[in-house]
């Protein structure tokens, strides 16, 4: 298993349930959206898996590490191996396209030239190579968060998180950065994009995970 | 394509924060060389007078003693053989009528009363190199071969300042202490300031994997890139207006009677151009603190 959670819990520091035991395998190479109303706990489901936010108890299986037994440098390893892309593109204002997709691997101390022409061409592939120079401010929605999925898979992640990647753009663009995802994944990827769009889920086609009141739904009958 | 250095640029750019932070360095490096000089200063004329008291005196021969013609008299001879078989001395040096006239006359005693009195003999008695002076043995050994003369300690005069100076030092070095104190804690607002508008960036380069050392480096280089440059600054300015006040303390030193080796005023110097470096030692430490202190809030 790529992911694997048993019985999350996560409280808020008011002892408010915000995840309430949620169990769930993910084999790699997987599709997945997580579909709920807006404070289901979505993001959190999200975060807690993309080792952003530590279950108050639970265990969680990450790319074969037992995470609560890891320390804060190896959860920053272990971190260098996820992708995570979110509503809010948070790129950097001052830097350019390509510096801000770059980061990561500057981070990873990567060779400037080898990294420029890596990123380069993820960014062609993003459909920004005319846009390289470009800073956020110059940017549309789309193509910002664009940027913002090159910059989450220019380390080329085994798991991709995407938290409402859809929500600051029109549907046409949406579909178009779906298709990104779906690309992804066809390449070995495994993708899990929560988002509460449900008419563009279900143009994708993919399994789903509703999740209502921090406890994740069985499937409807029949599925 | 620009380095990662450049990370945090923008957000020092955003609101003047990192050009309001050299200003407030640079004054408060100003303020702290400026004190630490005055503190160094302070000590060093207490240390050096102390040393002083130590190793000088001056033997007053009044005029009365040798003999009313001036020329028959034997005393200054006799002093001399006195003063020569004793090894704890090196050679006295007699202080020429002129040198008495010039330094009564600094001391503030009006020309016309040095014209017509009749000026004692001065000389100048310094123990050899490691020895102190023993005055009630010296004063017993004039007495006992009857040459009248008065040994002159600047103990005496000096002695009553030196403690006054030693606590000025103290209070200055209190004040350099208070500074830096206040350069900490400006470095950790302002981070933090920065820090919080940045929440959001930080937040993604953690999940991006980028573990707290490496944040922390680029968060302090740019603390510490405006930490040198306020340092240059500040000694710079500190050190032109010390510059002013240094021809005030020769003066005074020549006219005390205190002479700082050359040693001691290069100790001096190296211990004021130390505290710029300090400064921006503190800074970073502060800066390394706060974004170490915000990070560690992410799991
Ligand atoms: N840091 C937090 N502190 C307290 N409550 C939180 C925090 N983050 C989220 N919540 C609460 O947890 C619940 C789930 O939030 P979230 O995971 O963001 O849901 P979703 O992404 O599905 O909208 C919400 O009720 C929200 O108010
Ligand atoms: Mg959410």
């Amino acid at each position: 298993m790529l992911v694997s959670l048993h019985n999350v819990h996560v409280r808020s520091r008011t002892k408010r349930p915000i995840l309430a035991g949620i169990t769930l395998e993910l084999e790699p190479g997987a599709f997945v959206f997580l579909t709920g109303p807006s404070g289901a706990g979505k993001s959190s489901l999200l975060r807690v898996m993309g080792l952003a936010l530590r279950p108050t108890t639970g265990s969680i299986t990450l790319l074969g590490h037992d995470v609560a037994t890891m320390n804060r440098r190896s959860l920053s390893a272990l971190r260098r191996r996820l992708g995570f892309v979110l509503q809010d593109s948070r790129l950097i204002p001052h830097l350019t396209a390509i510096e801000n997709a770059s980061l990561p691997l500057w981070l990873a101390g990567g060779e400037p030239e080898a990294v420029r022409r890596h990123v380069t061409e993820l960014l062609t592939w993003v459909g920004l190579g005319d846009r390289l120079k470009a800073r956020p401010a110059e940017l549309s929605g789309g193509e910002q968060q664009r940027v913002a999925l090159a910059r989450a898979i220019v380390n080329k992640p085994a798991l991709l998180l995407a938290d409402e990647p859809t929500g600051n753009v029109d549907d046409q663009t949406a579909l178009k950065l779906l298709y990104l995802f779906t690309e992804l994944n066809k390449m070995g990827t495994t993708v899990v994009i929560a988002t509460h769009q449900h008419h563009l889920v279900a143009r994708m086609g993919k399994t789903t995970l509703a999740i209502q009141g921090g406890v994740l739904q069985p499937p409807p009958e029949g599925s | 394509m620009r380095p990662l250095t450049l990370l945090f640029e923008g957000s020092f750019r955003e609101r003047r924060v990192g050009a309001n932070l050299v200003l407030l360095m640079t004054l408060l490096i100003y303020l702290a060389t400026v004190m630490a000089s005055l503190a160094v200063g302070f000590g060093g004329i207490a240390w050096v007078g102390e040393r002083t008291i130590q190793s000088r005196a001056t033997l007053v021969i009044p005029p009365a003693s040798l003999g009313s013609d001036g020329s028959t008299s034997d005393t200054l001879p006799r002093v001399f053989a006195l003063l020569k078989a004793d090894p704890s001395l090196a050679p006295p040096r007699v202080v020429t009528t002129d040198e008495s006239r010039r330094l009564l006359q600094a001391w503030g005693v009006d020309s016309a009363t040095l014209a017509d009195a009749p000026l004692p003999i001065l000389m100048d008695l310094e123990a050899v190199p490691g020895a102190r002076l023993d005055l009630p043995r010296l004063k017993q050994t004039l007495v006992a071969a009857k040459i009248t003369a008065r040994l002159d300690s600047l103990a005496d005069t000096l002695a009553t300042f030196l403690p006054l100076l030693r606590g000025l030092s103290i209070a200055a070095l209190g004040v350099v202490g208070l500074v830096l104190i206040v350069l900490a804690l400006g470095i950790a607002f302002a981070c933090r300031s920065v820090l919080t508008t940045q929440r959001d960036t930080l937040e993604m380069l953690h999940l991006m994997g980028a573990d707290d050392k490496t944040l922390t480096r680029l968060f302090r280089a740019e603390i510490r890139k405006r930490a040198f440059v306020a340092a240059g600054v500040g000694f710079v300015l500190a050190a032109a207006t010390l510059a002013m006040g240094a021809m005030g303390a020769r003066t005074f030193l020549d006219i005390s009677f205190l002479h700082p080796t050359q040693d001691e005023i290069l100790v001096a110097a190296g211990l004021m151009a130390l505290v710029p470096v300090l400064a921006v030692f503190v800074a970073c430490a502060a800066a390394r603190r706060m974004a170490m202190g915000q990070l560690r809030a992410w799991p």
